[in-house]
């Protein structure tokens, strides 16, 4: 029959041994991970955006019709004129109407 | 220069953009720049109050005012030469002294998203701008584009608004926006939108000078 304290030595030692395999594993492994993003691609959601061609946007060139009417104005424009303000918005709102009949639902 | 930011529709981000600009141009740090906030209780004003508290060091001026008070105001912005005048203009437009705002600006950019709402209210602004003061340069600003979206008959609405007026490229859909705190803005947020900024600024901001 085995005595209890050599026993209890071995059981000691088959701890120890598991617990140093298990620290050992733990303080190994995050080298592991830390090395991995540095070869990783980081995707912006700003990168996937569509790059802006300028010469899209250029500005109109305003109308001959446009400045034509600009030489004829008298000053600065602090009233309506002629046309009642109401009537003004009437008239914009009839121009919003024929533009947006364009758009198709 | 004068440049408004304007739409009738609330909540197309006037204030937002008006404030990305105003910043972007004093990273650029040229020129004075005046901010006219003539919303009531827009967002700008309570912005302001934030950065006083927070004592900000603001690279532009910021001014509250009514139609009353807009003509004596501009009249002393004005003496400034060099100097960048941007305006949020009043989202009613039913007060004949709006035409006297009109008559002053050079450039106005209008705000708007992709829903027919906007897009009716935006068309109808537009119209009134044109009929108001023909020779103005009217921008369309897309705002709030999310880039994985598509949106439905967005070829055909913008080949519309081209017939009324230049469009620019849009400004997407960031969280950035949601966390303005300050009417300074973080230089990562004028950053992400410097391609869009610096297109309109060489396009229409430096032409004219």
């Amino acid at each position: 029959m085995t005595n209890w304290i050599p026993f209890i030595y071995g059981l000691g030692a088959v701890y120890l041994l598991y617990y140093l395999a298990n620290l050992a594993f733990d303080l190994l492994r995050p080298k592991a991970i830390d090395q991995a993003p540095n070869g990783s691609l980081t995707i912006s959601l700003a990168d996937l955006e569509e790059p802006i061609d300028a010469s899209d946007y250029n500005p109109v060139p305003i109308s001959g019709e446009l400045q034509s009417s600009a030489l004829l104005s008298s000053g600065a424009i602090s009233s309506s004129g002629g046309v009642p303000f109401g009537e003004l918005m009437e008239l914009a709102a009839k121009d919003a109407i024929l533009f947006t009949r364009q758009i198709p639902t | 220069m004068v440049i408004a930011f304007g739409n009738i529709k609330p909540g197309t981000g006037k204030s937002t953009l008006l404030l990305l600009l105003a910043n972007y141009l004093a990273s650029k740090g040229k020129k004075k720049i005046y901010l006219v906030d003539m919303q009531t209780e827009g967002a700008l004003g309570l912005l302001f109050e934030r950065s006083r508290m927070l004592e900000h060091q603001l690279p532009f001026e910021y001014f509250h005012c009514d139609l009353e008070r807009f003509t004596l105001l501009f009249a002393r912005l004005a003496s400034e030469k060099d100097a960048y005048i941007l305006i949020e203009l009043p989202s009613s437009m039913h007060d004949e002294r709006i035409l006297s705002v009109f008559s002053e600006l050079q450039i106005l950019i209008c705000p708007f998203c992709y829903d027919s709402p906007t897009l009716n209210s935006t068309i109808y602004f537009a119209s009134l701008a044109r009929r108001i003061k023909p020779q103005l340069t009217i921008l369309f600003l897309p705002n709030r584009i999310i880039s994985s979206a598509a949106y439905e008959f967005k070829q055909e609405i913008d080949e519309l608004l081209r017939q009324i007026s230049p469009l620019c490229p849009g400004v997407g859909e960031h969280i950035g926006f949601q966390r303005i705190s300050s009417l300074q803005l973080q230089p990562a947020l004028i950053g992400r939108y410097c391609a869009t900024l610096d297109l309109i600024y060489s396009l229409y901001l430096t032409k004219k000078e």
